[in-house]
């Protein structure tokens, strides 16, 4: 008995000695987290990648006191490399940093658009192999170098430069602006026979106000989305812009949609959330403008139709809620005769910006990005005729017809608009 | 002397969990990219026609086991085939418990290192998992089903999670077209391989354990099913969320799935809370094919205990685990060589012993 206790005793203190950690097990200190990885198309054949990496230290500071929060600078370090393989980057920014990098944090991989028109497939495959990779990272395509959108990106009110995308992921669905995309669903979009992927275009907007567009009294219209980014016409601390998306065929970026086509975009998706859409007041003598709160009220309908030579027609139905929030004009639009007008104008305002988005699509970049194929292939039983069928070749000829249907449900704060007096 | 092997007993509840938590091992494994290869965005029907096939399987060993009520199959078998055919027929099934408890080692081992511990040696990770396994044959199976059940709420539970967790990011495109690579595809090949499992056979060999054979067909039944709809449902998840190419391309949907968790800043990387799951289930698995083993064997040779017997066959589990050069020749190993093979003592041994003793009670009764 005694021996069989010494033996007991033995193993304990053997175990405790002996498993105190294992074999991939490292301290915090002695890693460094990218938090962004930007891709640029290199010189000799090679690509460029930039990475954030998040300094604790900063980090801590600032979230403890409140007083390094400003300074961002202090919160990432920017460092490039060319290499040939986006996994090759750890090791050779291991020559100068001396942590070991980890991918397991990052949040975003930023593409630019250079390399995204020469087909980015061959860079987003080691991505999805890596166990540090996460699917829910982000995907993004950078207007100009993707290293200077790193470079210049300045989240100022985030501790933490990781939060900011995964803040950007969620404010998405507050303007529809731009559409946000995980690298998993990327990677899917860009395998399937069913839908071309896009992803948000960002950028950096270095001038001021000469990129704004003009007034209507100029020949403008007042719709707030006909920017992509680094048009935005803003100032301020930071210069970074998500707005836009880009438009894939296969693994190659064809172009983009602005801000409002991104919306129609997401509408006709049915991921369309929550919106500001300003129009032109259908009642308004002068250049008035009426305000749109806008949410998708509910998924929209697909009706597929497709005829024995295989010509293909699809009629959608968008459904939208309103509010009124903002007018200029005194018409009142509570009135029930009025409020039709105002709804027809809605529908037929976004009605149009689908339409011919759409025709843009099937004639300009020849890219299925709707994921109407998802529906057509419901019309199949199996696989393999489904494949024969090539949707993606026939989608440039398919008769797509997109009905909007609008109901304004409240209209903010004042329900009836007395005009002012006349001098 | 048989009698002399002391399993325990427990109840029906705790027999239904326990081969139910035993046949969705699998599903941790690269085992669904291997379906959805066969059967496409249709993968997850395959399980349904697998369950039918189950069912039957079940059936017709309850047939058998009814002719001998105080018997394992061991016994039947050497009592239909004689004593040199019948011993050798028990030699396959247990050559076919060690080779499921051989591949689940290395499967299990490999995607720990895949997942979880990529600098870690194979061979700990092995270690570890039979350390698991040979303790809990060496408490014997009453031990085993209790602990299958006490850990069941956590199993289920964390699936049940990850089920509810994914739904917002399922497309039920992903299941269309409805039929997949094709009928005979899905019901066909991808039901007979689904339907190749171990627990017939092991439940088979615990019959007495179990309660007898009046409840071994209530016990199949149950389990199978409970196993065969998680299969499907999880394979379901699987294709809604990752999409037909990801899910054939990926080493362990499963864990991909986990990993693709994200609601939210505040709900996501919760994919280790599955890494344990599916380290328990792999346990549980090997302990039980490495009992069955033991257990089968000593009845074979006519052992008082089978304890003596667990050391040996443990230590042939980890070798012939490790001959496999690499993952890919493991996984081939399971799908070209154990799925075919389970086909032998679950379904195959049954009908010819079915199909002995009416040949023995048509020439007996010739002969009077």
């Amino acid at each position: 008995m005694r021996a069989v206790k010494f033996c007991v005793f033995f193993i304990i203190i053997m175990a405790s000695l002996s498993l105190a950690g294992c074999w991939g097990s490292r301290e915090t200190d002695q890693i460094a987290y990218i938090l962004a990885v930007g891709i640029d198309k290199g010189e000799k054949d090679n690509i460029v990648v930039t990475v954030s990496i998040a300094n604790p230290t900063a980090l801590i500071g600032g979230g403890g006191g409140g007083g390094g929060g400003g300074d961002s600078e202090r919160n990432s370090a920017v460092y490039s490399v060319e290499t040939h393989a986006p996994l090759a980057m750890p090791s050779l920014l291991n020559t100068t940093i001396d942590r070991r990098l980890s991918l397991l944090h990052t949040k975003a991989f930023i593409f630019s658009e250079e390399l995204a028109r020469e087909g980015i497939n061959k860079w987003i495959l080691p991505l999805i192999r890596s166990r540090e990779v996460r699917g829910t990272a982000q995907v993004f395509i950078s207007k100009g170098k993707a290293k200077d959108f790193i470079e210049k990106n300045d989240p100022f009110l985030d501790f933490s430069p990781s939060k900011q995308y995964d803040l950007l992921y969620m404010l998405s669905r507050e303007h529809g602006l731009y559409s946000s995309i995980q690298l998993t669903q990327f990677y899917n979009n860009l395998k399937s026979l069913s839908i071309e992927t896009t992803a948000p275009l960002v950028g950096i907007h270095l001038g001021e106000f000469e990129s704004a567009k003009p007034g209507v009294e100029k020949g403008g219209d007042f719709d707030l989305g006909n920017y992509v980014a680094g048009e935005v016409p803003v100032t301020g601390k930071n210069q970074s812009q998500f707005i836009g998306s880009a438009v894939f065929r296969g693994d190659k970026m064809r172009g983009y949609l602005n801000g409002h086509e991104t919306r129609c975009y997401l509408m006709i998706r049915g991921l369309f959330r929550d919106g500001f859409i300003n129009l032109l007041d259908p009642l308004g003598e002068g250049p008035d403008y009426v305000g749109f709160l806008t949410h998708q009220a509910r998924s929209p309908e697909y009706k597929v139709a497709i005829d024995q030579d295989g010509n293909v027609s699809i009629d959608v139905e968008i459904f939208m809620e309103s509010e009124i929030i903002s007018h200029t004009g005194v018409n009142t639009i509570a009135r029930l005769d009025h409020k039709s007008i105002y709804e027809d104008a809605f529908s037929k305002y976004i009605e149009q910006g689908c339409n011919t988005l759409i025709k843009r699509t099937q004639d300009e970049f020849g890219s299925d990005i709707f994921g109407f194929g998802q529906h057509v292939k419901h019309r199949f039983w199996t696989i393999q005729p489904w494949e024969e069928f090539e949707w993606l070749g026939h989608y440039a000829e398919a008769d797509i017809n997109v009905t909007v249907h609008n109901t304004i449900r409240r209209t903010g704060l004042i329900m009836k608009t007395i005009p002012p007096k006349q001098e | 002397m048989i009698e002399m092997i002391n399993e325990g007993k427990f109840g029906p509840s705790e027999a239904i969990i326990l081969l139910a938590v035993s046949n969705i091992a699998r599903v941790f494994l690269p085992y669904p990219r291997f379906l959805m290869e066969l059967g496409g965005p249709a993968a997850w029907m395959a399980p349904v026609g697998g369950l039918v096939i189950a069912l039957v399987g079940v059936y017709v060993m309850s047939l058998v086991l009814k002719n001998k009520p105080d018997k394992t199959i061991i016994e039947i078998t050497e009592d239909a085939f004689g004593p040199v055919a019948g011993t050798a027929a028990n030699l396959v099934t247990i050559s076919f418990f060690l080779s499921v408890s051989m591949t689940f080692t290395r499967e299990f081992s490999e995607a720990l290192i895949v997942s979880a511990l990529p600098e870690t040696p194979i061979s700990v990770i092995s270690l570890t998992y039979l350390a698991v396994g040979i303790l809990g044959a060496y408490l014997g199976i009453e031990a085993m089903a209790r602990a299958a059940r006490l850990t069941a709420p956590y199993v289920f539970g964390g699936i049940a999670v990850l089920l509810i967790s994914l739904s917002p990011q399922w497309n039920i495109h992903n299941l269309f077209p409805l039929f997949g690579n094709g009928l005979y595809q899905v019901f066909g090949l991808g039901s007979f391989s689904t339907a190749a499992l171990t627990e017939i056979i092991l439940a088979a060999v615990l019959v007495q354990a179990m309660g007898g054979p009046d409840k071994f067909g209530m016990i199949g039944y149950k389990s199978m099913s409970i196993a065969f709809l998680l299969l499907s449902g999880l394979l379901a998840a699987i294709v809604l969320t990752l999409g037909r190419d990801y899910a054939m391309e990926s080493t362990l949907p499963f864990y991909s799935v986990s990993r693709n968790i994200y609601l939210g800043i505040f709900f996501q990387r919760v994919e280790a809370l599955f890494v344990i799951i599916w380290s328990i289930i792999g346990g549980i698995k090997i302990a039980l094919t490495l009992y069955g083993a033991a257990v089968s064997l000593a009845r074979t040779l006519k052992l008082p205990d089978y304890r003596p017997l667990i050391w040996p066959l443990g230590l042939i589990i980890f070798i012939t685990s490790l001959l496999p050069p690499d993952m890919p020749s493991a996984v081939k190993l399971d799908s070209d060589f154990l799925r075919p093979f389970a086909m032998l003592p679950n379904y195959l041994l049954p009908l010819l012993i079915v199909a002995v003793y009416w040949l023995k009670r048509r020439s007996g009764r010739a002969g009077s």
